[in-house]
């Protein structure tokens, strides 16, 4: 099977026709949904006796693989995860653990945008011995390179730095990291939003240092002269305006269709 | 003499450059039986790519200034005894002068300890392999062997048929893997800090000469079928701004801007100083290493370095063509990061997606609107013929400067974006800067992909989808002259003293006699590599650089910049190459492109015993080493005028930053020699071949599944440098894919 050129009469491959490899997928699709079934009903079978072990985990596993939005599955893994945490010592538990994150991170790649498999993964870093949460801002970075408006992410983030002393300071500026790299980004904006009054306090309650205000107006400023019809940052410039006076907020909502208007 | 080449060919094919390739591709592709042969013992000619031993071995065999033809010895009477009566035998050229001035200056000291630089030829452990892996039929021996491409060079093609060969091979190499084993795992404690995992790749390609340094690099990879997750970068995904309310609000806008404009100048001040204490940090790192030559022999296999370095355009029609033939899966790339103009005595990057508009800190706010819009208007200017009119004949910086631009504005758009100097058209000015936004924000944040580990693999590419497909590699095998027939037209060549016959003859035109060129080749390329030892406009990360230099009063014409880091595969971790061409003015490379060195880096250090590199603490690079020399530029002329019939002649890499000229070339032989035939049809995945066993009805309509399938099903990037050697199956393939894109790995 080392060479192709041994199937080469002349030159020309063989090679499969559509309707030939249409079948193999179906084939395929067909056996796949026999082991899902399978599969399913075996776990809920193994839940009604309440019979939680590795064979279950092992079963729920794979089916997650398959269908990461299986809701009632992951509370199957939790329900077994929770029995097993009193049957095993802490090393296995968190052994355990860790295959936990490692099946949640192959699912999450499969739909980076998956409630249960973030849900799961919350659950399962406040459940298990000794988090690192080093690594779970890590995975963050990542996903928010592949896809930077995934809000299930970035409240994600906001749950691991909650809990592993991540500064707020950091977090803004890794918010400015990314909406330099596209700013097209109301998830970046609205974190940054939560994220200004915490960093640079101002005397009044919840508002910002005004010399911030003003570098922040700036930043916004930019990105409507690049591209005024990009609507995330006037959000972002309308917050920036209208935190002070609510009579002046409206006052300047005329304006602001004018200011738009104008930028075009 | 007695070789078991077949001795009738459809197609034979001089030399392993790029058009040349396609060409061979092409060919096989369609069934037709292809030998194709270079007289050098590498591939690629003036296209070639080289490690650091290599590139040297070229330079010095190239500032041997060759002998002049003895064309009426070279008649040899062997050839009368092939000939028939009515055959007539033209001999071609044995000593080609397309590379001219090679000159290369060393500019740091022989080792640590050496106090003086003899010339010295170093001959490596690469030489030796070479002759080893790659089957070659020296000239001046009868001791020749076949052999297909995919078993003759193993770095990149899987054995083939032809397994006796590749048996043969495999035993020769045997000895060299141990060797390289030892030598490369040791280069890697001392020079690779953090190298540890990628032991598994390396072992695989161990026994494999050259690039046995090659790793994968996983994050930043692109193949062209990714990228829709990046379409959010894109420039102007809202790019359709209207113009209807522009016409009353000209002097509204004024207004504001004036308003806007005196703020936004103290920031701008504010933030160029914090810049600058940036880049005060950068270069007085103190750990500061000095490399010496003996350095660079050491790591030789870490360079990649090319005699011809382009540029891919996303959307060109070389990104086009791998893409739609499936080539594209054996090769990797990555996006060029940044694009920087020489400006106001400075370096500067240019902002030319809408990322880096809003980011940069050189230009107004004002500025940026007009950059903005003028970009959104040159993205589809066919629409708005209006906006033009009056400028279509007149040059393209006038009419920039017609549309009230800043002063740097222009400047980025004409010469950093369209990338044309200042005599050029409007039209064309539109047409170059359309191309460049076009291909901008597919892959990435600049318009341009780097093929992973240099432009040298390209090439090779088509010549293994050749070989795949039953093309004859020999390389290391010299032409020594073409038959005709009565009519003048060519019938099969002589090489090494035996005829073959063929019915096309595709020549490189360095192969090409005299006699079947136009008359004069007047146009050159200057070029130059520079090793040197820290990126001409130092960042945060690794960037991978383009620039254009304008010609000013010592810059003779405009001089094309590439800087390229390690994570381009082309240099060992702490060096950059930075590579420069320009269409040649003077006698020669080093007079065109010394003023254009002598503005990016600090002065050459041609006395390497008193200055050593890295003493000074000046902000330019310091360059190691370098090589400078001249090309025939054969892309200006009609190649294909003076030829005999039967013939084809190919041009060489000539000036252009990309590879568009290249595959129109390559696709318009094409037709002329095959007009009925299909150019580069998709070529099957391993998966979709029926295997012996299968059931099926074989062989009908072979290429009917190409139109069914689109870019997307691309095979993943990182895959793409793996070989088929065994067909994988689904399964193998899905646990790969997970593997790389562990999240956990990093």
């Amino acid at each position: 099977m080392s060479s192709w050129a041994l199937f080469l009469p002349h030159g020309r491959l063989k090679v499969k026709t559509t309707a030939e490899q249409q079948a193999e997928k179906e084939k395929e699709r067909q056996k796949k949904l026999q082991l899902f079934k399978a599969g399913t009903q075996k776990i809920f079978e193994k839940r009604k006796i309440k019979e939680y072990d590795d064979e279950g985990l092992s079963i729920s596993g794979q089916i997650l693989q398959a269908n990461p939005d299986f809701y009632t599955c992951w509370n199957i893994r939790r329900e077994i995860l929770t029995q097993l945490k009193d049957e095993r010592t802490e090393e296995e538990f968190q052994q355990l653990s860790q295959e936990e994150l490692y099946l949640i991170e192959n699912c999450l790649r499969k739909n980076p945008k998956s409630y249960g498999a973030w849900n799961q993964r919350e659950w399962i870093l406040m459940f298990m011995p000794t988090p690192d949460w080093e690594r779970e801002l890590q995975l963050c970075n990542r996903f928010l390179d592949l896809d930077e408006r995934n809000f299930h992410c970035w409240d994600y983030r906001r749950f691991v730095c909650k809990h592993s002393n991540v500064g707020p300071d950091e977090e803004l500026k890794f918010t400015l990291k990314k909406v330099e790299a596209n700013f097209s980004n109301y998830s970046a904006w609205h974190y940054r939003s939560s994220l200004l009054p915490i960093v640079h306090p101002s005397c009044e309650r919840n508002s910002v240092a005004e010399a911030i205000l003003l570098k922040e107006y700036d930043l916004v400023q930019n990105a409507v002269f690049t591209d005024p019809s990009d609507q995330s940052a006037w959000f972002y410039h309308r917050w920036l305006l209208g935190r002070g006076n609510c009579f002046i907020f409206k006052l300047f909502d005329l304006d602001y269709f004018v200011v738009v208007c104008v930028m075009k | 003499m007695d070789d078991d080449l077949p001795s009738n060919f459809d197609v034979i094919i001089l030399g392993t450059g790029m058009p040349e390739s396609i060409l061979a591709a092409a060919a096989a592709r369609i069934g037709k039986t292809v030998l194709h042969l270079d007289r050098n013992h590498y591939y690629g000619g003036s296209w070639a790519n080289f490690n650091f031993d290599q590139l040297t071995e070229w330079t010095e065999k190239h500032k041997v200034i060759p002998p002049h033809e003895t064309t009426t010895s070279l008649i040899d009477e062997r050839w009368a005894e092939c000939l028939t009566e009515e055959e007539t035998a033209v001999p071609l050229p044995q000593y080609p002068k397309n590379i001219q001035n090679v000159s290369c200056i060393t500019c740091i000291r022989e080792s640590a300890s050496a106090k003086s630089v003899p010339e010295e030829k170093v001959f490596s452990q690469d030489d030796l392999e070479k002759t080893n892996v790659i089957p070659s039929g020296n000239e001046n021996s009868e001791n020749t062997e076949i052999s297909h491409l995919a078993a003759s060079s193993g770095d990149s093609f899987s054995p083939t048929d032809n397994e006796q060969v590749a048996e043969a091979v495999g035993e020769t190499e045997l000895s060299g893997i141990t060797h390289n084993l030892q030598e490369s795992e040791s280069s890697r404690v001392t020079f690779l800090g953090a190298s540890t995992s990628r032991t598994n790749d390396v072992s695989n390609q161990e026994g494999n000469g050259d690039h046995v340094t090659r790793e994968h690099q996983e994050e930043d990879t692109i193949s062209p079928d990714l990228g829709q997750s990046l379409e959010e970068a894109l420039f102007g995904s809202n790019t359709s701004s209207d113009n209807t309310l522009i016409q009353n609000v000209g002097e509204r806008e004024d207004s504001v801007n004036d308003v806007l404009e005196d703020r936004n100048h103290n920031i701008r001040s504010e933030e160029s100083a914090e810049m600058c204490h940036d880049l005060n940090l950068e270069p007085s790192k103190p750990d500061k290493k000095e490399w010496t030559l003996e350095d660079l022999h050491t790591q030789r296999r870490k360079f990649n370095l090319d005699l011809a370095p382009k540029l891919l355009l996303s959307k060109g029609p070389l990104v086009g063509l791998l893409i739609s033939s499936n080539i594209a899966r054996y090769a990797e790339f990555k996006c060029a990061t940044r694009v920087l103009t020489y400006i106001n005595n400075h370096l500067e990057q240019v902002p030319c997606s809408r990322a880096d508009v809003f980011a940069t800190k050189h230009v107004s706010v004002v500025e940026k609107r007009m950059l903005m819009k003028l970009l959104t208007f040159c993205l589809q200017f066919q629409k708005h013929p209006e906006e033009y009119r009056g400028f279509e004949g007149r040059p393209f910086v006038e009419f920039l400067k017609s549309r009230k631009l800043t002063p740097s504005v222009v400047h980025y758009i004409c010469y950093a974006i369209a990338m044309v100097d200042d005599s050029v058209p409007t039209l064309q000015g539109l047409t170059a800067t359309q191309k460049f936004l076009e291909s901008l924000g597919h892959y990435g944040n600049s318009p341009f992909l780097w093929p992973l580990y240099g432009c040298g693999e390209l090439p090779q590419c088509f010549c293994r989808l050749c070989a795949v497909f039953g093309g004859i590699y020999y390389l290391k095998r010299s032409v020594e002259g073409v038959i005709l027939d009565r009519e003048g037209k060519c019938v099969g060549i002589f090489s090494n003293h035996k005829r073959i016959n063929c019915s096309w003859l595709v020549m490189e035109s360095s192969y090409a006699a005299a006699e079947f060129l136009p008359a004069n080749v007047p146009e050159r390329v200057s070029r130059a590599i520079f090793i040197t030892s820290s990126s001409i406009l130092p960042a945060e990360k690794e960037q991978l650089t383009l620039l254009k230099l304008v010609p000013d009063g010592n810059i003779p014409s405009t001089v094309t910049v590439l800087e390229l880091g390690p994570g381009a595969m082309v240099c060992p971790d702490g060096l950059y190459v930075v590579y420069m061409n320009c269409p040649s003015v003077h006698e020669t490379a080093k007079e065109d492109l010394l003023p254009a060195a002598e503005l990016l880096f600090s002065p050459l250090n041609t006395d390497v015993n008193t200055g050593c590199a890295g003493s000074s603490d000046v902000m330019e690079p310091e360059v190691l080493w370098c090589v400078f020399f001249n090309e025939l530029d054969t892309t200006t002329v009609n190649l294909n005028e003076h030829n005999p019939s039967g013939t084809i002649i190919t041009s060489s890499p000539g000036k252009s930053l990309d590879y568009e000229l290249t595959v129109k070339e390559a696709r318009n032989l094409f037709q002329k020699m095959f007009p009925a035939e299909e150019f580069l049809p998709r070529a099957p995945d391993p998966e979709e071949i029926v295997m012996e066993g299968d059931t099926g009805n074989p062989g009908e309509k072979g290429n009917e599944s190409a139109e069914n399938l689109t870019d997307n099903e691309i095979q993943h990037p990182s895959e793409n440098l793996q070989q088929p050697e065994e067909l994988q199956s689904p399964n193998d393939q899905e646990n790969k894919e997970q593997d790389q894109h562990s999240v956990t790995e990093a």
